[in-house]
């Protein structure tokens, strides 16, 4: 059976010629001994009656007769007794020959089944080992697809290629009625002698050497209670067989079904093997003792391992739980039969770290048998880092989302000041203009009753008037002031002049109204960057507001050189009304007075402590207002960083000190 | 008799406006106050026949409190017995709303804004409220 071995193996070993079956031989030899028996005693009886020396010697004629019926009985028997024992050593020899084939055809099945690593070439070469052993000549094999589950007919021999799209076995189950599937379900040999109920299927048509109605022996592969597949033996009706060959097609089967089951083993290493070499996750095998095993390419590249290096390793000495820091025992971290997840932290061969996150599992070692734990990770770093970055866009989007609601809340806060700000100025402006326009009508209609009249009434009109150019002149630095358009003049100089000039402008309105009105200034220049003009109308505003809110007692301007030398501070104190302290925050905004009520408003100081708060902080000091609380009085403190006036500035900060 | 007219007013210069319009020009006889007190007593007393209330008002407190005209409007629309004396709310806060605003907010009878334009119109308005009360009549003209 050299051919369907393939170019790779070497021919199986030699089996000798066939025999004739034991049924053949055994008529064959009875035939020609019982016709050449017979024939000898005719001759010899023949020739004993007529031609031996009997009737020369005068025998008489009985005698001669009885004695020619004698000899040629006993010659026949002579040679029916030979013939039987030439029979019997021929049917020896016969039977040496036939278990020398059986034997012979076993280790031949051994032998393809050692040699062959293709399935299609092995059912082939078994089929012509088998053939050839039993001398039977019409074969086929079913089995099981390889994708798909469908029970098929995979090979032939002695078949004519129409018998190869005849013979369609039933799906296996309980029902299945053609000899193959019903074999295949019940795993038991079926010999099938007559048609019976088996459908036609089973059946090749007729063909030469075969006959119809041949008897058909089908025979499982079995494995572990299953069938693989089923060998199927056409055997001509008039020729049958001997339980010999039975047995040998038994015998073949099983060795079929172990030398399939073997390589569909190898098949199944070959692609894990070849799964674990490509895959990217990293495999590990540990031995009980936590010694690597087995290690693929991809755990080797990742700890920047050479091939083979890793076998043999303590995996505690490259992976640590991560977290605790502890080496990697996976013997300790599962039992037997469980898996685990862990994180490690693997070390590689250069000293820098990955996280791996594996699966643990229990296994039995491969080789050994012994229980082992097989390791699968794969490196995280990338994902952590996906992760972080996530976490950190997600972080500042929050952070995004608070400033624009922050943004949003200071737009609708902005918007609700500028509302305010409007409904403000026009009370602010219409106040006044009632008086202006009042008395003006009141004098129009000639109303007033007297020359006194007339002048009070022209003087409420010019009073009125110049309330709202005071005003108007707010509202102009406010806006400028929010364009950014206030143009500052700082120089390094005394500031004593204008703070002098600022004092003697509300003295009147101090007095005016009863006031004390104390002016506290030192002897040396108070040196410091400063506009005069918008110095004077920051005192200005916050002396008018001194005086305008307060009704008695005294309003006191005091300014030194303090914070040892640093810093000058110009204080203005009075005895008025105050303010509440949850209203101080609020101070520098625009009509900071609006709050809920319209109570406690004041003519025209609204605007005032914000346009100085803003020229106050661009000549780089600062403004702060202080009240204990209502009719308490006010502190009012400005502070700038002092600096020395230049040897003219300080002499004629003398000249206009000693003038005064 | 002419009316009793109370004018709550902080301001000394729009008070004296208010006396000159409605006492000299319209004849009405013109009080005027910024003491939330004072106007609550005459109210409830009877001693005065329409309130000219200003809203902002910076030295008024009632109870220690600092109060405003709607305030004090409100109260004297609380109380059944200072209920009937009619309020004209006399204000320079003059935005759009404002006085629907103002007339819901204190219970006010009637709203007039600040600068008075014509006060011969005020004038109408003032004996408008005062009407439905025919003792109340002002002599016509001064």
């Amino acid at each position: 059976m050299a051919g369907p071995t393939g170019r790779r193996n070497p021919p199986l070993s030699p089996l000798p010629p066939p025999t004739e079956s034991r049924e053949e031989l055994r008529r064959r030899l009875a035939r020609q001994y019982a016709f050449g028996g017979l024939f000898l005693a005719s001759v010899l009886g023949y020739s004993a009656y007529h031609l031996t020396p009997g009737q020369a010697l005068g025998v008489p004629p009985e005698v001669r007769d009885h004695a020619a019926t004698a000899f040629g009985t006993l010659v026949f028997a002579a040679s029916i007794l030979l013939g039987l024992l030439a029979f019997r050593r021929r049917f020896a020899e016969l039977e040496r020959v036939r278990n020398l084939r059986a034997q012979l055809t076993i280790y031949r099945v051994g032998e393809a089944l050692e040699r062959l690593d293709r399935e299609e070439e092995l059912v082939r070469c078994a089929l012509g080992v088998i053939a050839e052993g039993t001398g039977l000549a019409h074969w086929a094999i079913y089995r099981h697809g390889e994708e798909d589950e469908e029970f098929r007919l995979v090979a032939t021999r002695g078949l004519p290629e129409e018998a190869n799209a005849e013979l369609k076995p039933d799906a296996i189950g309980s029902d299945a009625r053609s000899p193959a599937s019903r074999a295949a379900w019940l795993l038991e040999t079926i010999v099938l002698r007559e048609r019976g109920s088996a459908p036609p299927y089973a059946f090749p048509r007729t063909i030469e050497g075969l006959g119809p109605d041949p008897i058909v022996i089908s025979v499982p592969l079995t494995d572990r209670e299953r069938a693989v597949g089923v060998l199927q033996c056409f055997v001509p009706r008039r020729r049958g067989f001997d339980p010999d060959q039975l047995a040998l097609i038994r015998w073949t089967a099983s060795q079929l079904a172990v030398g399939l089951k073997r390589l569909h083993m190898e098949r199944r290493n070959r692609m894990l093997a070849s799964y674990l070499r490509s895959s990217a996750e990293l495999v590990l095998v540990l031995d009980a003792t936590g010694h690597v095993a087995e290690a693929n390419e991809a755990a080797e590249k990742s700890l920047l391992a050479p091939a083979g290096s890793l076998r043999g390793r303590p995996v505690s000495t490259f992976a640590v739980e991560e977290g605790s820091g502890r080496p990697f025992a996976p013997a300790e971290t599962i039992r037997d039969g469980g898996t685990e997840r862990i994180v490690l932290t693997m070390r590689r061969s250069d000293g820098s770290v990955f996280p791996c996150e594996a699966t643990v599992a229990s296994i039995a070692h491969p080789a050994t048998g012994v229980a082992a734990r097989l390791v699968v990770g794969r490196d995280i770093a990338d994902r952590r880092e996906r992760e972080e970055a996530l976490r950190r866009h997600s972080e500042e989007l929050g952070a995004l989302n608070a400033q624009l609601h922050a943004a949003n809340g200071r737009l609708a806060e902005a918007q609700r000041s500028q509302q305010a700000f409007l409904a403000n100025t026009s009370h602010e402006l219409r106040t006044p203009l009632n008086g202006v326009i009042g008395f003006a009508t009141l004098l129009e209609q000639g109303n007033a009753e007297s020359g006194e009249e007339v002048r009070d009434f022209a003087r409420s009109i010019r009073e009125s008037s110049e309330h709202l150019l005071s005003l108007l002149n707010d509202i102009l630095d406010l806006a400028k002031m929010e364009a950014g358009r206030v143009d500052l003049r700082l120089a390094p100089d005394d500031a004593r002049p204008s703070i002098r000039a600022a004092a003697e402008s509300v003295r009147a309105q101090a007095s005016d109204r009863g006031l004390t009105f104390t002016v506290d200034l030192p002897e040396e220049p108070l040196g410091f960057a400063h506009d005069p003009a918008r110095l004077r109308q920051v005192l200005l505003n916050v002396l008018g507001n001194a005086v305008k809110f307060t009704d008695r007692g005294t309003v006191t301007l005091r300014a030194r050189r303090e914070e040892g030398g640093n810093e000058i501070v110009i204080l203005v104190t009075d005895t008025g009304v105050g303010i509440p302290l949850e209203r101080q925050p609020r101070l520098f905004t625009k009509f900071a007075q609006v709050d809920g009520s319209y109570a406690k408003r004041r003519a025209g100081a609204g605007l005032g402590l914000m346009i100085s708060k803003d020229l106050v902080e661009r000549m780089g000091g600062s403004i702060d207002v202080e009240s204990d609380g209502p009719n308490r009085g006010t502190r009012v403190r400005l502070a700038f960083p002092a600096c020395d006036v230049g040897p003219l500035g300080a002499a004629v900060s003398a000249l206009a000190g000693g003038a005064s | 008799m002419s009316a009793r007219i109370l004018v709550v007013e902080d301001d000394p210069m729009n008070a004296k406006l208010f006396e000159m319009i409605l006492g000299r020009k319209a004849g009405f006889d013109v009080s005027v106050t910024e003491d939330p007190a004072v106007v609550v007593e005459a109210a409830r007393r009877g001693e005065v026949d329409l309130i000219v209330m200003d809203i902002s008002l910076s030295n008024s407190t009632w109870h220690g409190q600092p109060v405003d005209g709607l305030a004090i409007t409100r109260l004297l629309k609380q109380d059944a017995a200072t209920r009937v004396v009619p309020v004209l709310l006399a204000t320079a806060h003059a935005m759009k709303g404002s006085k629907e605003k103002f007339l819901a907010d204190s219970g006010a009878d009637d709203y007039v804004s600040k600068p008075i334009v014509n006060s011969d119109d005020l004038i109408v308005l003032v004996r408008t409220l005062l009407r439905p009360r025919s003792h109340a009549l002002p002599p016509a003209g001064r």
